[in-house]
């Protein structure tokens, strides 16, 4: 269905005229948060795909892809409690101990049933994060920072003898196997970005997440519940936060407590890439996609290169900053010139 | 003499809206002035230009006989000119002593630079107010009337030329105001002009000789302090509006109230809230009526509207709508039990940015057009569509942001969002703040549609022609409690502000028992 513009003449010269015109659009086009991410995702593919014949092999692109799944879940969980006005520095943590109880459990019962038990206990723990911030009012950073420290403590007990490895061979598959060409690990991060769309665009939850963080008072007066938008948040955190646990650790084939921390800096450089502000209720799935594949094909980029892997930090923050410039500073000359 | 401070032919306009018109005023050294008006009368503006915050568009400032050109606070208070605000800006975690020379702590090198003139030092200044005993004392811990101290004392750490009060007592004891009242004496005494705002008149005969009344961006008059409060009060609301009532309001009023049936629809009782903004107030709004709730500021009316919508707590008291008791713990419980809440402050409480015209006016009906949690586009989009017609909004498209609208059209489109919820009963805040007068005819409209099928609308307002002009009943505040009700027939600005001075000769027994 198109969408239907109201075609009432507009009596308000200025701002709702300019938007309607060419350029308002390619501005509109321009400001949205995702542009920056796709502009650079293109530039730096064709860049790639141009100087480095092996690029675009087959096999390079299912390694980029199967190293961008556990960074794409994770982001798309991180983003919902951006998007609320919060943070959660749980989710290394969570990922940790997801991998850990997934290992644990992977010889008692199916593997399905160990990542579902995984999951569902980050689910938990993302209610935990929702009721202390959203009902308890406690500051995000604070709780979600002590909670990630639980949980990495208890994922390092469970694993005192080392990782935790299990014999069940199917462990692994998820991560090493394909569907055609493309690697099921991929394809199950696809799946979450699409629950995670559908989710913000079309579910009424969608829209009450961002109302609460583009205006938590405006939203709250306006009869939105804020504390349950909030601990919904959260929870679909912990379960994205949780996945992304269970494929790292199916990539490595063991449940290891050391899993988490770079995971969760990865994340956040790819949402904030990707246009999502901290505390403004802005940003999407798409330019989350678009940060996430950047980090990937970066990082790709530098092994092609055969440079020290540890350049794709130096190189994302420097992103992250160039990003935020090209979301900020047009507003401001447009801001000096009115 | 010559005059501490004068301002002489100041102008001022916001957006083309005056907000002071050629204004002529001077006070001399160790004079105390009142400077009363009603809310958009001009006294804050007329503060911020002498205090540096607001630059004249016309018109001259001098302090002691030199013409000065106040671009920033900082250049009046160079010149001696301090200013305690309403809510004193102190930084909690600092001591008074750090408080009081936040900015221009002294250093070594500096110390000749900011010793000016005769401005006592940080001690001096706190032991003027009384409070030299204190300075290590951290702000948070010091009561509201300490911290008013230290406010002063910061003012008169930078000079003694004038010290400007705005509304200082809102927040204080009788035993603290007598005290600060002492600490204006004694600056006098020692030669400091002051300026006291306030619109607790019974205050004025104790501390100032004079009071200057503006109305309208002007200065209407200058009397002694011994005026009676009555007087006072009708130069502060003008002759001329009283006069002012038109015929079309009246038409209005009558059409609305030809539909309104008197039966009960909203009853509140024994309401009192959680922080003494209110008590013991009992109100009933008819179906198909108009119903404004009028005070000062700190007359508690304003916060009664917003525990009737939910948004703020009930200490005790019960709230019924057609007889059966509502939840208003929450707004989103007031929702759904059929009171629905537009919210004062557009920018603060009701736009949420970012999000599209659409999008704005169906957030709180979104359980209307959604399915297992879904939101049906086809639904949505046709409920938007029609409340956007319903409501007038004018909008190129309905996938602009919301903030692409003028202030009048947001208005509108946060009025739509209350109605979406199909309420029974509408409360509002301010509901014509900041819109043009077109836009404040048509939501005018609005709320004489809602209340013709029968709802009713309940508001706070503190511009007093809109409630003459839009309500069919007034429930005046004073001080937390009711004072007054007018009927459509005495309803006028003078009596309303009256009422807010709680000068009603005929109800004033209401008040006092």
């Amino acid at each position: 269905m198109t969408v239907d513009v109201d075609v009432r003449p507009a009596v308000q010269p200025g701002a709702e005229q300019d938007r309607r015109s060419e350029r308002g659009r390619l501005r509109a086009l321009v400001e949205a948060p995702e542009f920056f991410a796709f502009v650079f995702l293109v530039v730096l593919g064709a860049f790639l795909a141009v100087a480095q014949s092996g690029f675009l092999l087959e096999f390079n692109l299912q390694n980029v892809g199967r190293q961008t799944s556990v960074l794409l879940v994770l982001s798309v969980g991180i983003l919902f409690v951006l998007l609320v006005g919060g943070i959660d520095l749980s989710v290394g943590g969570m990922i940790a101990f997801a991998s850990v109880l997934a290992a644990h459990f992977a010889d008692q019962m199916s593997v399905v049933a160990a990542f579902a038990i995984a999951v569902a206990a980050c689910m938990a723990i993302g209610a935990i994060n929702g009721l202390l911030v959203g009902v308890a009012e406690f500051s995000p950073i604070v709780v979600t920072l002590a909670v990630g420290q639980v949980l990495t403590g208890v994922a390092l007990l469970m694993t005192a003898n080392g990782p935790i490895q299990p014999t069940n061979e199917s462990y692994s598959g998820l991560a090493t196997s394909l569907v055609g060409p493309i690697p099921t690990i991929f394809i199950a991060a696809i799946a979450c970005v699409v629950v995670a769309h559908v989710i913000l665009s079309r579910a009424r939850l969608g829209r009450y997440v961002y109302a609460v963080g583009g205006n938590e008072t405006a939203a709250w007066l306006a009869g939105i519940s804020t504390a349950r938008v909030k601990i919904a948040a959260y929870v679909i955190c912990g379960m994205f936060a949780g996945f992304a646990g269970v494929l790292a650790s199916s990539r490595i084939g063991s449940g290891d407590a050391s899993l988490g921390p770079a995971e969760m800096l990865m994340a956040f450089a790819a949402v904030f890439l990707g246009g999502v502000g901290f505390g403004t209720g802005r940003g999407n799935v798409i330019g989350v996609v678009f940060g996430a594949l950047t980090l990937g094909v970066i990082g790709n980029g530098i092994d092609l290169y055969q440079l020290d892997s540890d350049w794709q930090y130096i190189v994302s923050g420097c992103l992250i900053i160039v990003a935020i410039a090209f979301q900020v500073l047009p507003g401001r000359l447009h801001w000096r010139r009115s | 003499m010559t005059a501490a401070v004068a301002v002489n032919g100041v102008t001022k306009a916001f957006n083309g809206v005056a907000a002071l018109i050629d204004v002529d005023f001077a006070i001399q050294p160790g004079e105390a002035r009142g400077l009363v008006g009603e809310n958009g009368a001009g006294k804050s503006t007329l503060i911020n230009v002498i205090s540096g915050a607001l630059q004249p568009d016309a018109g001259a400032i001098e302090v002691d006989g030199q013409s000065v050109n106040l671009r920033q606070p900082n250049d009046a208070m160079l010149r001696g000119i301090g200013t305690v605000h309403q809510q004193n800006w102190l930084i909690p975690g600092f001591t008074a002593a750090q408080n009081v020379e936040l900015g221009h702590e002294r250093t070594r090198t500096f110390v000749k630079v900011l010793r000016r003139g005769n401005s006592p030092s940080t001690q001096e200044a706190l032991s003027f107010v009384g409070m030299a005993d204190r300075a290590g004392a951290t702000v948070e811990g010091l009561s509201l009337a300490d911290r008013q101290l230290v406010a002063i004392a910061r003012a008169l750490f930078h000079g003694t030329r004038l010290l400007i009060f705005d509304e200082p007592t809102a927040a204080l004891t009788p035993i603290e105001i007598g005290y600060l009242f002492d600490v204006i004496d004694r600056l006098r005494s020692a030669g400091t002009a002051i300026l006291y705002v306030t619109h607790r008149l019974e205050e004025l005969p104790r501390v100032a000789e004079q009071i200057t009344v503006m109305r309208a961006g002007r200065v209407v008059g200058q009397r002694p302090s011994s005026i009676a409060e009555r007087e006072l009060v009708g130069l502060m609301a003008g002759e001329e509006v009283v006069a002012q009532e038109d015929v079309a309001v009246t038409d209005r009023r009558r059409r609305t109230a030809s539909s309104r049936a008197l039966k009960p629809l909203l009853v509140g009782q024994d309401l009192t809230d959680d922080e003494d903004a209110f008590r013991s107030i009992d109100l009933t709004v008819h179906a198909g009526e108009v119903l404004a709730l009028v005070g000062l500021p700190d007359s508690g009316a304003v916060e009664l509207t917003q525990a009737l919508a939910g948004a703020r707590r009930l200490e005790r008291g019960r709230i019924l709508l057609d007889g059966q008791p509502v939840n208003t713990r929450t707004p989103q419980s007031a929702v759904r039990g059929g009171i629905s809440y537009l919210a004062g402050d557009r920018k603060l409480k009701g736009v949420i940015p970012n999000s599209t015209v659409a999008a704005t006016v169906t957030l709180s009906a979104l359980h209307r057009v959604s399915r297992a949690g879904f939101v049906r586009r086809r639904r949505d989009d046709a409920l938007a569509r029609q409340l956007i017609e319903e409501c007038g909004v004018k909008a190129a498209s309905m996938t602009l942001p919301i903030t692409a609208l003028s202030g009048g059209n947001q208005q509108k489109a946060l009025f739509a969002r209350t109605l979406a919820t199909q309420p029974r009963v509408i409360v509002c805040e301010d509901p014509t703040a900041g819109v043009d007068p077109g836009g404040r005819e048509a939501l005018y409209e609005l709320l004489g549609e809602a209340c013709a099928k029968g709802d009713a609308v309940l508001f706070s307002s503190s511009d007093l022609r809109e409630v003459a002009t839009l309500s069919d009943r007034a429930l005046v505040l004073w001080r937390g409690r009711l004072v007054a009700e007018l009927a459509r027939d005495e309803l006028s600005v003078a009596r309303l502000m009256s009422g807010q001075f709680n000068q009603l000769p005929e109800l004033k027994a209401m008040g006092s028992d």
